[in-house]
């Protein structure tokens, strides 16, 4: 039986609002890598000679997932990419929150590294992963379609 | 009933995420060789990288008598109005440009920490005319570290009369003090 959760337009509705957030904070990185990586720094979890590594590689990846979530390509593949994505930041901020570090996100480009930020953007992730794991679970589930298209 | 084979799934899952993740090195690779200014592979702090672009100034040949420093080194909100208000000397506004074009101190210049050796030559004429000039640096609050970093590197580039307006942009945008924009 259908529930209102797997109704079409809500199912493309979470795709097209998470796929376009991660499309947006990879542009913005994209845009300024050296300050992407300042923020990476701010974390003390990334070997330094890794920094501009991880800096150069993440945006794209966002970019290119988000793409594939929002246009329906892929979607298993898209869902879980950007899943793991989610689960990375997650540890990520939840250990320099733990560590008591003062971290710039840098979710959506550069910003004034504080706690409360990092705060907000634990719950923030927490609520894309809830999204996500949704739109991966209907791709996954037996017996039904993948929503690949709304 | 269609069971689902969570280790298989999974594994393609982790497979497909690699061929992702390789094309999006690809394309991050790409994009940084396209740029003006490439990223280096390995990563270097904000003050390393500003001592890089102080070490490239170095070695070009400059007139840099020392001097004493006239100023203190940290100035309040009270000395900082003061020191605007008689034109006692030079602003520096070490924040990202875009912040000064939004909003800055009345007569503040840009020198920028993060793009320390493009602005620098820039500011040169005005600069290195007098490197005795009283010299005050102030970036986004009392947290920031750029006005700190600047102070730093315009000493060692022989600027002696520098002193940082601790509380920044916040302390002086808080008092309800004036403030001049380029747009």
């Amino acid at each position: 039986m259908k529930t209102w959760l797997q109704h079409p337009y809500l199912v493309f509705a979470i795709r097209f609002v998470v796929g376009g957030l991660f499309i947006y904070a990879g542009s913005l990185k994209m845009l300024d890598p050296v300050a992407f990586a300042d923020s990476i720094a701010t974390y003390q979890l990334v070997p330094g000679f890794l920094i501009n590594l991880v800096a150069i590689l993440l945006p794209p990846l966002e970019i290119v997932a988000g793409l594939m979530l929002i246009i329906g390509y892929q979607l298993r593949l898209a869902a879980f990419s950007l899943g793991v994505l989610c689960l990375v930041f997650l540890v990520a901020l939840s250990q320099g929150v733990a560590r008591g570090l003062e971290i710039d996100c840098g979710c959506f480009g550069a910003g004034a590294p504080s706690a409360y930020a990092a705060w907000w953007a634990i719950g923030r992730d927490l609520l894309f992963l809830a999204g996500i794991g949704w739109i991966y679970f209907l791709a996954i589930r037996p017996s039904s379609q993948p929503p690949q298209t709304a | 009933m269609n069971s689902i084979n969570l280790s298989r799934l999974l594994r393609h899952d982790l497979i497909g995420l690699g061929v992702l993740t390789t094309l999006a090195l690809a394309i991050g690779f790409t994009v940084n060789l396209l740029r003006d200014k490439p990223m280096p592979l390995v990563y270097a702090s904000q003050a390393d990288r500003l001592e890089q672009a102080v070490a490239k100034i170095k070695s070009e040949p400059t007139a840099a008598p020392v001097t004493l420093s006239q100023l203190p080194t940290e100035m309040d909100l009270s000395a900082f109005q003061a020191y605007v208000e008689n034109n006692q000397g030079l602003i520096l506004d070490a924040r990202p440009e875009i912040f000064h074009r939004l909003g800055h101190i009345p007569g503040a210049y840009s020198l920028p920490r993060e793009d320390f050796e493009t602005a620098y030559e820039k500011m040169k004429s005005l600069l290195a005319t007098n490197q005795q000039q009283p010299i005050a640096i102030y970036c986004s609050s009392a947290s920031c570290e750029d006005s700190h970093l600047l102070a730093r590197a315009l000493r060692s580039l022989g600027y002696q009369n520098v002193t940082i307006f601790t509380g920044g942009w916040a302390a002086w945008t808080g008092a309800g003090l004036p403030e001049e924009s380029d747009s």
